[in-house]
């Protein structure tokens, strides 16, 4: 190492002597060159010659303008001013806004730094992009692109037409990677009243579908992100609503035998209540069921009451079907007792 | 006025000017028998919390004098009346409200409190439509709630109204504490139970003997070649032959509740059918078909298992009276988780629950009402009437701090707050 830097000297010294040596013999051209050419430039030595002083150029001095903030109209237009999606500039925005910590007084005399240069105001996302203006502007701008919406297709008809709804979100952002894994996934609703099922088979779909199903709006909502594109989730949703509407469309051979006591949910026609309230009504007329040699003129009656029995007692009827299926909560104890009272005829006990 | 002079009691006697026990005649006649305007002894029973410990034996209205069931109105609710003991040993027979009876030993007295249920089935005892088919009243709610007392409260009202009054026994009487077994006389494939049929006939002697005396028989029935009641018998003497010829009490029982449902129908009396426990007439009983007494029964033929309860003539007899051609009467029965087997009990109190299928089947349309805890006025109310009656006796048990641990100790449930009492 060290010998390589003693011979780099010595090549050095080697080169200041040549240098040298050219610089002499060139000297001595320029002074046999003078006489012939007049024009060339005199090398002036202070000292020897007597030299001008150089006259000074003004040097162009860069105005220093305000921050454009402070230049802008009142009635400007916002979205020229900020037309997209742009990290905060303090210079632009007209209003004061400060972000940032002190951690105590001493530090910027206890004041939280305002928007001059502040990094921390750069940070964060702002929506100075998004403001009603921009987005009644892009609408206009996109409005040319969209074709009117179908006529005929208002309300209820969509629904029919239309029967599925289909959910999905894509996300846009600056990044290094344009990809969202929340992109995949997909929401498929749909209502049940859609599907051509039985009334078994419709209770067979529900108990598949657990609490996927929405009582209130008779919707099924199915959701999928098991698949990592958006496409194959869709499709699999599809798949899923093919195989639990033939699944429940199945029957097997004992369903046949099905007797009140097996049922989960009694229905009202072979509820004990109903035959019950056809007794009641039939003994306040007179009738006695009990009877074989009925009149016809009673068997008529006896008809009529069957079959005016659903329609005139509608509260008796939800509120004894809540009671026996739904289970025994205060709510239902208490609704069954005032429709009872109503149907008794019976006044209701207040206390004032 | 009265209210003026009551609300100034306390206030008086701490100043020493009138002596605590007041026995002076006029309308504050004694502390156990005060009566007044009862939106001030609400005020008075409030206020109890907020006393202070020096006028802690200031005495509480816990009393009323108003003794007919039918005047009780809401504003006497929390408040004690005393039923007059010959219509109490009248209305309650042999085997009903025992506990009650040795508090009525005690206490020498038949107090009861009223209380909201009770009202309630009054008022539409008042108020029925006599047309309808009866109005069931099912009074469910946890042991020792009170659902006996409601049903003491409305027969007391029914017998002071000169209702028939019809009350089952404790169903396990019928179903499994039987003491004799025969063939029904009446229809193959009954089975009779004749001495329970003679103590429910003694009963309805006893709670109606003046309805049975002043109707007469209005159908004929043949007992024997010989033995017949003719059309126009008094139905008293019906029932004095049920009670001699013991081997037909159970087609007496029978005959007496069809004659008492066609002078219902015929709107000359009104009916109170009263179940304790009327869930246990469903279902399967607790006899055993492999035991001897059913050697020669039909049932015997099936084998094992139990009997069902529409075997038993009585229990026949006895579930017609809730068909829907039973007009002019009302029925108010309890539902007790007791009568559940103890394999199967669980803390459900709820009525559809405990009657299951059959018997909510049988009884549907029906009108559940809760019977619930005292509440904080209804307990302190009691624990007054204990104390005025010495059941409270120790000097603890009168301060406002103690009646709060009693309170809490019994979470306000009657019967919890009797036994609670009882060490005081």
């Amino acid at each position: 190492m060290t010998s390589l830097t003693v011979k780099k000297h010595a090549f050095c010294s080697r080169f200041f002597v040549a240098c040298s040596r050219l610089q002499y013999s060139s000297s001595a051209e320029k002074v046999q060159e003078q006489g012939q050419k007049e024009n060339f430039r005199q090398l002036k030595i202070v000292g020897v010659h007597e030299i001008k002083e150089r006259i000074q150029r003004t040097r162009f001095q860069r105005v220093r303008q305000p921050p454009r903030h402070l230049k802008m109209k009142v009635d400007q237009d916002w979205t020229n001013v900020w037309p997209t999606a742009h990290s905060f500039k303090w210079s632009v925005v007209p209003f004061p806004v400060r972000q940032g910590h002190v951690k105590n007084l001493a530090e910027n005399e206890g004041m939280i730094p305002e928007k001059y240069g502040n990094l921390e105001l750069m940070k964060i996302p702002n929506f100075l992009h998004l403001t009603p203006i921009h987005i009644k502007k892009q609408c206009q701008a996109l409005k040319e692109l969209c074709t009117p919406w179908p006529e005929g297709l208002e309300g209820n008809e969509i629904n029919r037409l239309f029967p599925l709804e289909s959910q999905t979100n894509d996300y846009c952002f600056a990044s290094n990677n344009i990809r969202d894994p929340r992109a995949r996934n997909v929401t498929v609703k749909f209502n049940v009243g859609n599907l051509k099922l039985t009334k078994a088979a419709k209770r067979k779909f529900l108990h598949l579908v657990g609490d996927r199903y929405d009582s209130v709006n008779n919707e099924v909502t199915l959701t999928s992100d098991r698949c990592p594109l958006k496409a194959q989730n869709f499709d699999y949703i599809m798949y899923l609503l093919t195989v639990l509407y033939h699944e429940s469309s199945v029957k097997e051979a004992w369903e046949d035998e099905i007797t009140l006591e097996d049922m989960s949910r009694i229905p009202w026609k072979l509820s004990s209540s109903r035959k019950n309230l056809v007794k009641m009504l039939a003994a306040t007329n007179n009738i006695n069921i009990k009877d074989e040699n009925l009149t016809e003129e009673d068997q008529e009656k006896l008809k009529q009451l069957d079959s005016e029995v659903d329609e005139k007692y509608k509260t008796y009827k939800s509120t004894v079907l809540n009671l026996v299926n739904q289970g025994e909560t205060k709510t239902n104890i208490e609704n069954y007792k005032n429709s009872v009272l109503e149907l008794m005829n019976l006044p209701k006990f207040e206390v004032h | 006025m009265t209210s003026k002079i009551l609300l100034n009691i306390p206030r008086l006697c701490l100043r020493g000017i009138l002596h605590p026990v007041i026995n002076t005649a006029g309308p504050v006649c004694s502390c156990r028998h005060l009566t007044s305007d009862v939106a001030s002894q609400q005020n008075v029973i409030q206020n109890i919390f907020t006393r202070k410990e020096k006028d802690e034996h200031s005495k509480i209205i816990f009393r009323t004098d108003v003794t007919n069931p039918g005047d009780h109105e809401i504003r006497h609710e929390g408040l004690l009346y005393t039923i007059d003991r010959g219509i109490f040993r009248r209305i309650s027979s042999d085997d009903c409200f025992n506990r009650f009876k040795i508090q009525v030993r005690t206490f020498q007295e038949a107090c009861i409190m009223i209380r909201k249920p009770a009202l309630e089935v009054i008022h539409a005892m008042k108020n029925f439509d006599p047309n309808l088919p009866m109005p069931k009243f099912i009074l469910y709610g946890h042991l020792g709630v009170g659902k006996n007392m409601t049903l003491l409260q409305t027969m007391h009202y029914a017998y002071m109204n000169k209702w028939c009054i019809i009350q089952t026994p404790w169903p396990q009487q019928w179903i499994e504490r039987y003491t004799e077994v025969s063939k029904s006389t009446h229809k193959p494939g009954r089975i009779d139970l004749p001495m329970e049929a003679r103590a429910f006939l003694c009963q309805l002697k006893s709670q109606n003997g003046i309805v049975l005396n002043d109707y007469k028989t209005q159908y004929r029935y043949d007992w024997t070649e010989r033995e017949a009641t003719e059309i126009g018998t008094p139905l008293i003497e019906l029932l004095k032959f049920g009670l001699q010829r013991v081997k037909f009490a159970d087609d007496v029982v029978g005959a007496l509740l069809k004659e008492i449902k066609l002078l219902a129908s015929q709107r000359k009396i009104k009916v109170l059918v009263v179940a304790d426990g009327i869930n246990g007439f469903f279902g399967p009983t607790r006899m055993k078909i492999s035991d001897k007494a059913f050697k020669d029964t039909e049932q015997a033929k099936a084998g094992t298992g139990f009997l069902p309860t529409s075997d038993l003539s009585l229990i026949d007899n006895f579930k017609r009276l809730l068909e829907p051609d039973m007009v002019n009467s009302i029925c108010v029965a309890t539902v007790d988780s007791n009568l559940i087997p103890k394999v199967n009990r669980t803390d459900t109190i709820t009525p559809q629950y405990l009657l299951g299928r059959e018997g909510f089947a049988a009884l549907d349309p029906f009108i559940p009402i809760h019977v619930t805890n005292y509440s904080d006025k209804e307990a302190t109310s009691m624990m007054e009437y204990y104390t005025d009656r010495r059941w409270i006796h120790k000097e603890s048990g009168k301060t406002h701090e103690g009646r709060k641990q009693l309170m809490f100790l019994s979470n306000n449930n009657p019967r919890e707050l009797f036994k609670v009492c009882t060490t005081m």
